[in-house]
Formats: structure tokens, sequence, C-alpha cells
């Protein structure tokens, strides 16, 4: 037993599992036909889902002006929401390779489950910039270099949005080259208990054939670890950059250098939010209590209270430097943002669910509370949701020019928009949960306590 | 030529499979190897297996990718085809490092993870034998290749004296 372990009073897998019990209890959800919560949850979040589609669809049909985007808020919902996925998408990277640099072994429960996550928060993500664009067919000329008969004309590498692109686009691809490693050797134990051979076959080809040979963990582990060591400043990097798209602007209430730390914590914080959430319901509807454990969630809620207060910290921050810089434009933003009559609702919203009541967290009782944790973890959500609305619109709305000044709202269609990608969200994550390991067995089994003799299964 | 097969001795609990693992190491097997549910700590130094130069190749198309986003950003702006852009330098180094940046992440991640299955684990392959379906459940292998009925004799014999709680013998290449 080494020092980490006997610092660890409760274990990380409860119910005195064997290595066994641990392969059933995972692969019972993929085994099994699914629940009638199970059908609800997924023809609700696919009608949901559909809605979005033929909305967007319709959008694009009659022209992005539908949106609420108008002289002077021209980013509009399009680019808070973008904001929002991209940041839930950052606690997966966090736990999937900052803690497993950092050798916290409790990641093994979550990680899988809070990689597709990122995957699908990220997809989500994705959609918004290219509605907004209002021609998402022309996104290629737009977004990519690629040769043309136009000069060739290239795509200007000096502007945030193409580094965003970039950030995106590998952060999309680095996240699934990692989760589809970690899911190799799970899938080959789904293929080596399939009873039928349609399943034997698709979990086989998906697993490549992996057998699980000694040499073959010696690289598999060396991979993992660079991939980690990679995905790490890789996370770091996506936000920040996606705070560029602000800082690097002459806007008041944007251009400052405290944005990338403050929208990497504000993802980190969201992130935690939304797998706390959904982990909640996850163990409760597939009866994983005995891994996602009061333990796990505990932790998640500590860093959620951590990167709640670092967010809050920036707020302030945010106002000191304003009064500090003496800038009169930069003082008046932040007077309207919090004061003032467009969006001072909108401020208080982010402040009272950002700042105010992850502060319950300080109770141990509470982070151990499930109805508790799942209540603030939404509000977390709609909080962050709320920043980047605040940032967005406050900044936008009054600009330099007065009679320009315009009050923007959300109008029907990006409610719709907006609630249909968390149907999309949520369909992905449904489907995940029935066709794929949610927790990584290899991973949960290297850090049980072993066997301590030779027992013979049937 | 004669027919190869493999031995296959199976152990159910880490601590005896890793004791015996480094005892086949000690018998110098020509072809062999260990088969395992998870990555059991300790297994490197017990199958004596050298560190993997998987970070070598990462380093290369790290650098690969370093390189490939600088010249596409440079190339573009300052050679191809340079435009003023609100009075940037065409070689505006500080703002090409984000992409740099992610080409060379994309690059060596995405090198990584394809060299270390096609070239290290030589996957995907669907043909080689999965001499147990719990060996990726619950149950410890070491798997030594043998040609011979006599060779397999010794084999087995080795294997009963290191505790193989089950001893299997499969047609085929390891």
């Amino acid at each position: 037993m080494n020092t980490a372990q006997a610092f660890d009073k409760e274990p990380l897998v409860e119910g005195e599992k064997t290595y066994r019990q641990v392969s059933d209890d995972v692969c019972r959800p993929l085994e099994s036909f699914p629940t009638r919560l199970w059908y609800v949850c997924f023809l609700v979040s696919l009608t949901v889902m559909t809605m979005g589609f033929g909305l967007i669809g319709y959008m694009i049909y009659k022209g992005v002006g539908m949106s609420g985007i108008r002289n002077p808020v021209n980013w509009g919902m399009m680019i808070v929401t973008f904001v929002f996925w991209v940041g839930i998408g950052h606690a997966g990277t966090l736990i999937s390779a900052i803690l497993f640099l950092f050798r916290q072994n409790w990641r093994t429960a979550i990680n899988r489950s809070a990689e597709a996550m990122t995957i699908f928060a990220v997809m989500c993500a994705g959609i918004f910039p290219l509605i907004h664009t209002g021609r998402p067919w022309y996104s290629a000329y737009w977004l990519f270099p690629y040769p043309n008969q136009m000069g060739p004309l290239w795509i200007n590498f000096r502007s945030p949005l193409i580094w965003d692109v970039f950030a995106v686009s590998t952060y999309f691809t680095i996240s699934l080259v990692f989760w589809y490693t970690g899911l190799v050797p799970d899938l080959a134990t789904v293929r080596d208990r399939a009873k039928n051979w349609v399943r034997k076959l698709v979990y086989g080809v998906l697993s490549l054939g992996w057998r699980g040979s000694g040499r073959g963990w010696n690289h598999y582990e060396v991979a993992y670890t660079i991939l980690a060591g990679l995905a790490t400043p890789l996370v770091i990097s996506v936000h920040s950059i996606v705070s560029f798209d602000f800082a690097v602007s002459l806007i008041p209430g944007w251009h400052t250098t405290i944005f990338p730390p403050y929208f990497v914590a504000g993802a980190i914080f969201s992130g935690f939010a939304m797998v706390v959430t959904l982990l909640v319901i996850a163990r409760q509807v597939f009866n994983l209590k005995e891994y996602i454990t009061l333990r796990h969630l505990e932790n998640m809620n500590k860093v959620i209270l951590a990167t709640g207060m670092l967010v809050g910290l920036a707020y302030g921050i945010e106002f000191f430097i304003a009064w500090y810089s003496g800038v009169p434009y930069e003082r008046f933003i932040f007077m309207e943002r919090a004061f003032g009559e467009y969006y001072a609702w909108a401020y208080w919203i982010m402040v009272s669910c950002n700042v105010i009541t992850p502060q319950f967290f300080w109770f141990k009782s509470i982070r151990r509370n499930i109805v508790f944790m799942f209540i603030l973890s939404i509000s977390v959500n709609i909080g962050m949701w709320f920043e980047r609305f605040v940032i967005v619109a406050t900044s936008l709305a009054n600009d330099y020019l007065p009679s320009s000044w315009r009050y923007f709202s959300l109008t029907k269609w990006d409610l719709g928009v907006l609630i249909g990608s968390f149907g999309m969200f949520f369909t992905l994550f449904l489907l995940f949960c029935r066709f794929l390991p949610t927790i990584a067995m290899a991973e949960v089994k290297s850090v049980m306590p072993p066997p301590q003799r030779e027992t013979h299964h049937g | 030529m004669v027919k190869k097969s493999c031995v296959v001795g199976y152990y159910f609990t880490p601590d005896s499979f890793l004791e015996a693992s480094a005892r086949v190491r000690d018998r110098k097997f020509q072809s062999w190897d260990t088969f395992t549910p998870f990555p059991v700590h300790g297994l490197e130094e017990a199958m004596g297996v050298k560190r993997s130069w998987l970070p070598y190749v990462s380093f290369v198309a790290g650098l690969a990718g370093l390189g490939g986003g600088a010249f596409l950003t440079i190339w573009t702006h300052y050679f191809s085809w340079p435009m003023n852009i609100s009075g940037k330098p065409h070689f505006a180094l500080p703002a090409y490092i984000p992409v740099i940046f992610e080409t060379t992440v994309l690059l060596a991640g995405v090198t990584t993870v394809a060299f270390m299955f096609t070239y290290f684990l030589k996957l995907p392959n669907y043909f080689k034998p999965i001499f147990h379906p719990d060996l990726t459940c619950d149950r410890f292998a070491v798997a030594i290749e043998v040609s011979g009925q006599e060779e397999a004799e010794t084999v087995r014999k080795f294997l009963r004296d290191i505790q193989a709680a089950e001893i299997h013998e499969v047609e085929g290449a390891l």
C-alpha cells in the first residue's frame, strides 16, 4: 500500500466487487433491453433535437434575421451558446488528461462519460458559428485554408476567429482519439462477452482485435500518457483562444488580458457542473451507484467550488481594472453591466448562480447531498450561459455611438435552436449510455483492490 | 515445417500472475506474451520489456506539425498572397502561434495513437486467436509459443511448476 492509498479512506468502488462483477455491472445496460425510462428520455430528446434541426433549416432558408442578431449586437445567441457548449466540454478533458497526469485515481469511474460529454458538447458548439454565418455551405471557404483559384485567396490566420476554427477542430479530433483509445480495451470486453453474432461482429470490428497483450499494454500506456500530456495544454489553449475572440477586439469589457484564465476557469466550472448533472442521473438510471460514488461526486463539487470562486474573483478583478484603468468607456460598460437598465437582471442572475450558490459547497453535507448538488449544478449551468450572454450582450448593446444602442433579446427561434442543441446533446449521451460502456472497466479494475486467492469461475 | 501452437497458463490474481510472468521471463523463451484485462502495475518489469520508444515518434510528429503549421501560415500570408488587413504585418509570427500550436498537437496526438495501434500492436488484426473470453474480464494468462509436441510438453510442465491454475494448448502462432 502506498501513501496515496493510505490516505484513501473511502473505497473507489463500493460493495467489494470482483473484476467479473465490474464487467457485469457496466455491461448490463448494453446487454439488456433499455428501460422504459430510457425510451421516454430518448424520445423526448430526439423530438427536441429534430425540432432544433428543423428550426435551423428554416432559419437558414429564411435568413438569419430570424435570430435576434441585429446591429449592434451582431453576435447574439449564436456565439453565446457556442462559447457555452465549448466550455462544457472542458471538464471532460480535465478529468481524462489533467487528473490522469496528477494520478487522481478517482477519475477512472467518471472519465469515460465525461469524455463522451466533451465530444457531444463540442459537436453542439460547432453548429452555432455555422448557423451564424447564415450560409453554412460556404464554411469550408471561410474557415479552412484550401487551395483555390482566386489568387489563391487564403483565410486570415491573423484573425482570432480562424484560431478558433483550428483550436476547436483540433480539440474535437484529439478528444475523439483519446476517447476511442480508452474505449478499445473495453470494447474488447464487450466483444468477448457477446452472445449473438451481430454484437460480436460490431464490437469486434470496433475493438480492432484487441487481446490485452502485455507487450501491447506497455505501448498503450505510453501512448495514453502522451495523449494526456498533449491534451492538457490543448484544453487550456482552446478556451484561451475562444476568449481571444473577445480579448483581441477593441470593445470595452472584452479587451482585457484576464480573459484567457477567466474563460478557462469558467469552462471547467460549467463543465464539472454538467458532469455532475449527467452523472447524478446516469448512476441512478443505470444503477452505477457503487462505481460513481458519493466520493466522486463530492470531489467534483469541490472542483466546482474552487473554480466558481476563481470565476467570482475574475468578476471582481474586471471591475477593479475597469476603474483602475481610468478608461471612461471601460468604466461605463461595467457600470452598465451591473446596474444599467439593459442587462442588470442578467448580470445578477450570473452572479447569484456562479458565485453565491456554489458557496453552499463549503458544507460537506451539501457536497454529498444528491438533490442539493443536482439543483446547484443546474443553477451553475444556467449561470454560465448567462455569463456569456452578459459578456456578449452588454459590451455590444452599448457601443461607442449612443445613437446605435439597442437592446438585444432572444427571439423564439433563438430559443428553439438553443433548446434543440440540448436535445442533440442528450440524444447523443443517451445513445452513448446504451451502446458503449459508460465506465472505463479496464481502468476501474486497475485501481481496485486485487483478489487475494485463486478462484475459479464457470 | 512444424505446426506452431501456444501453451497458455491462466491465473486469477494479479500477484500470482506477476510472479509467474517473472519466472517465464527468466526462462528466456523465444516468443511469449501475457494477456490481462487491464494494465497490471509492475508488468513491464515482470515481463522484462523495454520502455516503448513511442515518445520519439510523437516528438517527430509534433515537430512536423510545428513545421507544417509554420509553413502554412507564413507561406500563405507572406509569400503566396500577402494582404494588408488592418495594417497587420505580413510576417506576424505572434498571431500565427495559436494555429501552429494546434497543428503541432493535432499531428503529434493522431500520429501517436495511429502508430501505437498499427505499428506496435499490429492492429487492426481480426485473425489472431483469442485464448479465452475471460482474458478481457478477470483472467490473466501467460502464453508461450511452441513448435512440436515435445516442446509443448516441456512448457506444460514448466507452467505447472509455476502454479498456473489452468493450462490450455491453442493452435496457431502467438
